[in-house]
Formats: structure tokens, C-alpha cells, sequence
């Protein structure tokens, strides 16, 4: 048979690799989307400056791993915050089509600057972990593991800050009523730069997690970011689990179609199922706003 | 529609000289390629603003429907030997055919979602010339695609392509124009203001996004036709998602209120982006990419915050705020 057991662990675990990287971007949008409306499309190059500033880290200063990957996310987030308030903040009266279109703006800037200072070729990240786990003739890559893992730790951690924290209560009460949540001493303003800051915080432990692992350079954000956009799709824009389950989902079938069909594809299946999931359930984004426009 | 006829046909009379004498002054085939070039993007670019601007709806995808075209252009005469003409109409017909099945969940859905749906799409139509390499020659593409014809004359050099593709932006534009202001283009607006009350008053809403779907995207297949021929050879990296994001930019620094606003924006984006090309290597010899996205990213922000309504709306009405008719927000 064509499909052993251990080919299918192999599949099965850079599925969720890839998923888990997934589903940290699709939590980015997710977040953004809750507390402001905005659709994110720069969420993809969050995770693609995380990953080439810890490479520079690395290999420019005399920051060890950890602290390293620590500044890469930190300053990630403010770059997220500085955008919002350039550029999202003085927009925030405008249509969902036009804050669409000035993250589209925001990502090109980003891909832009990246290109300026490291240019065109890819940078490789450092291995947190070596080897791999024997386990009853199965091998499991530590790599794969370790991205598993803390990528389920960070999002425990955000849940948990979402779910129990007063600031994380006050964003979801913004998304819920935004005149109530004012009328109760919550500042929207705020609680948008906040939601910006976690989700570039979000998309660049991703793009941390992931470098070891892909070569990444100036322009893997769109892609990233679009995969990361229909993970989030997937789980219906709103809900943060919702997205965590699209983006596993999401990395198992594209890790499972690339067995069954040349890798060229493997893009094309994301987006078809894009436009189905569009198509026959568009719960989450449409839902909301068709509610609030009536 | 107040004025008279005369008077509402004048800018594309001016328009029609210009096209006509400007080959005076271009004399050399990079100015009229240029020419020829700008023309091609701004038939896309009416198509897109028909969508934005009296439908209401954001298309990230319209390069596919470029490719579209280009591709059956491209395939038809040089597997089949089917004469140009022919193989243009059935390009339209395939672009026609994808628009109108993608405006089945478009037209059910928000606005952000067709701007969804249309950017899977394009990443699909991308993907596919780039994989289907038995029938697309895969990233090479396809060369040696024989001249548009009429008769024994095959149109070669310059004049001809320039020409062509003038005449469909002028015919693009007129028929445009006269559309926002029949019953179809009435009820347009009126579904764009709300959909509700045009639903009431007994306008099928989805139908008519579904016809305005149709028609940008034959516009842009027409383009993708006559581009295929005028070059001779195409491959997938003009079709992909940043050369629809560049549409997108075009439409909007024109103004999408206005039926000129596709051939401003395209006109004004292919001179800066030239004007990048050649200046920006001077100030960062050492970098190879294209660091001129960086400045239309910075052009789309600005627009976007500062002059909603894009350049043709502010010369026309100057003074108006955003968020009002004619940004598409």
C-alpha cells in the first residue's frame, strides 16, 4: 500500500504545522475583525516582519533565541499599533470596502519596506529544537512538535486574556455594541490600537514559530495571509476557537490534497474552498454587518 | 440629464479627437506601445469602475478575467487556428460565463465578500495557467500567438493596436456612460443606496449585480484579448493578484463616482510607476525588486484617507466629503 502508517504520521503532522500557523493568523484577523470591523489583509506580512526581524536579531546582534524571537513579536506589535493609528484611526468612519482596501495599501507599504532593507533574498531562522521523537517506529519530528506546542500555549494564553481579563472582556464588548460598550467607559479608539497590537503580536509569533522551517522573504506575507484570511473563513470571522479549528482544518487538507495531487494545486484547493465556504455559509462577516446595516 | 445631447457628448468627442491626432505626436513605438498599453488597462479599469461605481461592488480579481481573455485568445489561435475575432468573442464568452457563475454567491453577499470571493477566484485562474502546462505552456506561457486580421491584412507594429484598443475605451466609455443614465443605470444607483428599497420598489437587485458582474468582466476579457495578440506572447505573471490590486489603485485614484475615472487612474498609475522604474534604482542602486510598489501603496493610502472620491470626483465636485456618493465606501 502506497499510504503507510508512517508516510500518513508525516502528512498528518506537517498538516498541523501548518495549521497551527494558520490558525495563529486566523486569530489575528479574528481579533482585529471583533474589535474594529477591519478586515486585515496586512495580517500576513505581521508574520513575515516577525520572522525576517528575528533573523536580523540573530545574526546582527548578540541576542540569544529567546530574547530574540521576545523583540521580534514586541516590535511587530507596535509597528501593528503605529499602523492603526495612521492609518486605520483616521479612517474609522469610512465603509468596511475602503479600510479593505487601506489594509491592502498597508501590506503593499510593508512588502515594500521589507524589500528595501532585506531585499530578495530569504532568511532562514534558527531550529529551537533538534531531532525527533522515537515512538513505537513512528518519528516525530521535535520541530513540528514544538510548533504544535506552543502554538496551543499562545493561544490558551490569548483566550484566556480574552476571556477572563477586564481589557480582553472590553474588547469583545466592543464588537457586540460598540454604542453600549461606550456607553459603559469603554474608549473603541483604545480598544481598537489594543486589538491591532495583539493581532501583529499574533502573526508575528507565527512567522517566529514558522522560520526555521520556510525560507522567508519580503513577499511570503500575501499568501500567508490570504491562507490565514480563509482559515479564518473557515471558522466564521467571529470566533476565535472557530478560527483555531479552520486553520487545523485548513493545514490537514491542504497537507493531504498536495499527497493526492501535483503541489501546484495545493493554492488553488485554499481558495475553492474559499469561495464555497463564501458561497453555501457566509455566517460570520456577513451575518454581522448585513444585521447592522438594516 | 438636464443638458443636451451635444453638450453630455462633448468629452467623449474630445476624447475621440485626441485618440485620433495623438499618433501625430507619438510618432515613435514607445510612445504609442505606451499609448497602447495605457489603453488596455484602462478598458479594464471602465469595467471596474461600471462595478464600483454603479455596482456597488469591490472585484480584487480583475486580472483574472484578464487572463481570461488573454488566454483563450491565445490558446484558440495558436492550438486551433481560429481566426482572432472569433477567438476575442469566445474569450468574452468564457469571462462572461465565469462572472456570471462567480455573481451567484457574489450577488447574494456583501460587498466585502464578492471582493472575497473575486480574489479566490483570481488566485485559482493564476494557479491554473501556471499548472494546466499542456494547455497554458506554464510559466513560460505561450509565444508566437499570430496578429489580430481583417482579411489578408494582419495588423502589424504599432498603429493598429493603438487603434483598436482606443476605439473599444471609447466604445467602452460611451456605452458606460449611457448605461448609468438608462432605467438599468437608475436602478443600479438605487440598489447601491439601498437594496431594501430598490427591492421594494421591485428592482431584482441580484440580477442586476449579476449583469454588471458580467459586463466588467467582459471588458476586461476584451483587453486580455488584444493584449495577447498586440504581444505575441503572454504568461501568467501579468494576471496574478498584484496586478489586480494595481487595477484596484487605478480605479481609485480616478475616482470610481465618475465613468473617466478608470482611464484617469490608469493613465496617471503607468506614468508613475514608469517614472519609479527609471528614478527609483538611482536612490537604491544595491536593491533588485520593485521597490515602486512601496510609493502606489503610499499613493493608495493617501488617496483612500484624503481624496475619497478620487481625482476626477474632486475636480468635478470639489469639496466633497467622505463617504459620501461616489467614493465606494
Amino acid at each position: 500500500m502506497l499510504l503507510d502508517t508512517s508516510i500518513l504520521t508525516q502528512v498528518f503532522l506537517s498538516g498541523m504545522t501548518t495549521g497551527a500557523i494558520y490558525a495563529l493568523i486566523a486569530v489575528g484577523y479574528v481579533v482585529i475583525h471583533n474589535s474594529t470591523g477591519v478586515i486585515n489583509l496586512a495580517q500576513g506580512e505581521f508574520a513575515v516582519l516577525g520572522a525576517l526581524i528575528m533573523a536580523t536579531l540573530l545574526t546582527k546582534s548578540s541576542m540569544g533565541l529567546l530574547a530574540s524571537s521576545v523583540l521580534a513579536v514586541l516590535l511587530v506589535a507596535l509597528i501593528a499599533m503605529v499602523v492603526e493609528r495612521v492609518v486605520i484611526d483616521p479612517a474609522r468612519d469610512t465603509g468596511p470596502v475602503t479600510k479593505i482596501l487601506l489594509t491592502i495599501g498597508v501590506s503593499i507599504i510593508l512588502r515594500g519596506m521589507a524589500l528595501l532593507y532585506w531585499g530578495t533574498d530569504p532568511q532562514g531562522g534558527k531550529s529551537f529544537v533538534r531531532g525527533a521523537l522515537q515512538l513505537g517506529g513512528l518519528e516525530l519530528d521535535f520541530q513540528s512538535l514544538w510548533i504544535i506546542g506552543s502554538t496551543a500555549l499562545a493561544l490558551a494564553v490569548f483566550s484566556y486574556f480574552l476571556d477572563r481579563t477586564k481589557t480582553g472582556k472590553a474588547v469583545r464588548a466592543c464588537f457586540m455594541n460598540p454604542f453600549a460598550a461606550r456607553i459603559m467607559g469603554i474608549n473603541p479608539r483604545y480598544m481598537s490600537l489594543i486589538s491591532f497590537g495583539l493581532g501583529g503580536a499574533l502573526g508575528a509569533f507565527g512567522g517566529v514559530i514558522i522560520s526555521p522551517m520556510v525560507m522567508v522573504k519580503y513577499d511570503t506575507g500575501l499568501f500567508l495571509g490570504l491562507k490565514g484570511f480563509v482559515a479564518a473563513v473557515f471558522g466564521g470571522v467571529s470566533s476565535v476557537h472557530g478560527a483555531v479549528i479552520g486553520g487545523v482544518i485548513l493545514g490537514l487538507t491542504e497537507s493531504f490534497a498536495a499527497v493526492l495531487l501535483p503541489s501546484g494545486y495545493r493554492d488553488a484547493i485554499t481558495f475553492l474552498v474559499l469561495i464555497i465556504v463564501l458561497t453555501v455559509s457566509p455566517g460570520g462577516i456577513i451575518g454581522s454587518t448585513e444585521v447592522k446595516r438594516v | 440629464m438636464t443638458k443636451y445631447t451635444g453638450q453630455r457628448y462633448f468629452p467623449f468627442l474630445v476624447l475621440g479627437l485626441l485618440v485620433v491626432i495623438l499618433p501625430v505626436f507619438f510618432k515613435s513605438n514607445f510612445g504609442l506601445s505606451m499609448l497602447t498599453i495605457i489603453g488596455i488597462y484602462s478598458l479594464i479599469c471602465t469595467g471596474l469602475v461600471l462595478l464600483f461605481g454603479f455596482g456597488g461592488q469591490v472585484s480584487l480579481g480583475h486580472a483574472a478575467f484578464f487572463g481570461l481573455g488573454a488566454y483563450s485568445s491565445a490558446i484558440l489561435t495558436t492550438r486551433y487556428a481560429l481566426d482572432p475575432w472569433l477567438a476575442l468573442v469566445a474569450g468574452a464568452l468564457v469571462s462572461a460565463g465565469m462572472a456570471a457563475v462567480l455573481s451567484i454567491p457574489a450577488s447574494k453577499l456583501h460587498g466585502l465578500s464578492v471582493a472575497l470571493v473575486t480574489l479566490g477566484f483570481n488566485v485559482i485562474v493564476f494557479i491554473l495557467t501556471r499548472e494546466l502546462w499542456q494547455f497554458t505552456g506554464g510559466p513560460s506561457g505561450i509565444v508566437d500567438i499570430p496578429p489580430l486580421r481583417i482579411g489578408q491584412w494582419a495588423f502589424r507594429g504599432e498603429i493598429p493596436y493603438y487603434y483598436v484598443t482606443w476605439v473599444l475605451v471609447w466604445l467602452g466609455l460611451v456605452f458606460g456612460f449611457n448605461l448609468a443614465d438608462s432605467r438599468v443605470g437608475l436602478t443600479l444607483k438605487a440598489q447601491k443606496s439601498s437594496q431594501i428599497a430598490a427591492e421594494a420598489l421591485g428592482v431584482d437587485t441580484l440580477k442586476l449585480r449579476g449583469q454588471i458582474m458580467v459586463l466588467s468582466g467582459v471588458y476586461a476579457s476584451l483587453a486580455g484579448s488584444v493584449y495577447a495578440h498586440y504581444l505575441g506572447a503572454i504568461n501568467p505573471a501579468a494576471f496574478g493578484v498584484p496586478m489586480s490590486i494595481e487595477f484596484i489603485l487605478m480605479v481609485v485614484l480616478g475616482g470610481s463616482g465618475t465613468i473617466w475615472g478608470g482611464v484617469v487612474g490608469a493613465v496617471m498609475i503607468y506614468l508613475i510607476t514608469e517614472v519609479l522604474r527609471k528614478t527609483v534604482p538611482w536612490f537604491f542602486p544595491e536593491i533588485s525588486g520593485e521597490v515602486e510598489m512601496l510609493f502606489l501603496g503610499v499613493i493608495l493610502v493617501l488617496i483612500l484617507l484624503f481624496v475619497p472620491e478620487g481625482l476626477v470626483g474632486r475636480l468635478i465636485r470639489p469639496g466633497r466629503k467622505a463617504g459620501e456618493r461616489g467614493s465606494f465606501a
